[in-house]
């Protein structure tokens, strides 16, 4: 079969190729191989400090043009019910429609962290780690559920 | 694994983002870390202290001692 040389094509010839390299660290991945549109992580491990010791994380993948790698994922999702281990909500974190918001995401049980990445260099497909990627975009989430003095609402 | 220092020994040797780095020197500052790591140099190396505070280092600050770290592309907080 020939190679699909679309915007589409290219987005998803990078989404499997970064979802193998990322394969051995997060157990379960998968990423949308229709539309290259999203990145599903199934058991994302999160430190002290929270309701769950993981959660799942579904990473939206910009699928304009530019899309991905040249634009950085813009928010992530992850379980609607999250909370601190003390019960409480979260900053940052949307668990009813807004205008960021898809509802037929938070139909099936995903809030949406609201986190913006400011400067993005992705490096060519064929030097995928010299440049950010997903799994740098999954070392931000993890930093991010670190930060739970920002995060623990007031 | 996620985005973190697991090890840190005598050695000055330090998992960051899951991947062993060592770093020489008395005090390596985030800098020297960066560019040990080969990540973008507009990368903030985040620091997670024993409290559980974290913060973004600068460049030239030396890396704090018993805290985790990671290292991400440059990032606010909306909403």
């Amino acid at each position: 079969m020939a190679a699909d040389h679309s915007p589409a094509g290219r987005r998803k010839a990078r989404l499997k190729a970064e979802a193998g390299l990322l394969a051995p660290r997060y157990t379960g991945i998968s990423f949308d191989q229709m539309d290259g549109a999203w990145l599903h992580v199934p058991r994302f491990p999160l430190p002290p400090g929270w309701s769950k010791q993981e959660v799942e994380i579904l990473i939206d993948i910009p699928y304009g043009n530019p899309g991905y790698p040249a634009v950085a994922p813009q928010w992530f999702w992850t379980d609607l019910d999250l909370r601190t281990s003390g019960g409480k909500p979260i900053n940052h974190f949307f668990s009813s429609a807004s205008s960021h918001t898809s509802g037929e995401y938070l139909q099936k049980g995903w809030g949406h962290f609201c986190v913006h990445v400011s400067e993005w260099h992705p490096a060519s497909d064929r030097r995928i780690a010299e440049g950010h990627t997903l799994q740098s975009y999954l070392n931000l989430i993890a930093t991010i559920f670190r930060d739970r003095r920002t995060l623990a609402r007031r | 694994m996620v985005a973190q220092k697991d090890m840190e020994d005598d050695m000055g040797q330090y998992v960051i983002n899951g991947d062993v780095v060592d770093l020489q020197g008395e005090k390596p500052t985030a800098a020297d870390l960066k560019r040990e790591t080969g990540c973008p140099p507009e990368d903030w190396v985040m620091a997670t202290m024993p409290g559980g505070e974290v913060q973004k280092l600068s460049d030239t600050q030396p890396l704090p001692k018993d805290a985790d770290f990671s290292i991400v592309p440059p990032f606010t907080y909306g909403g």
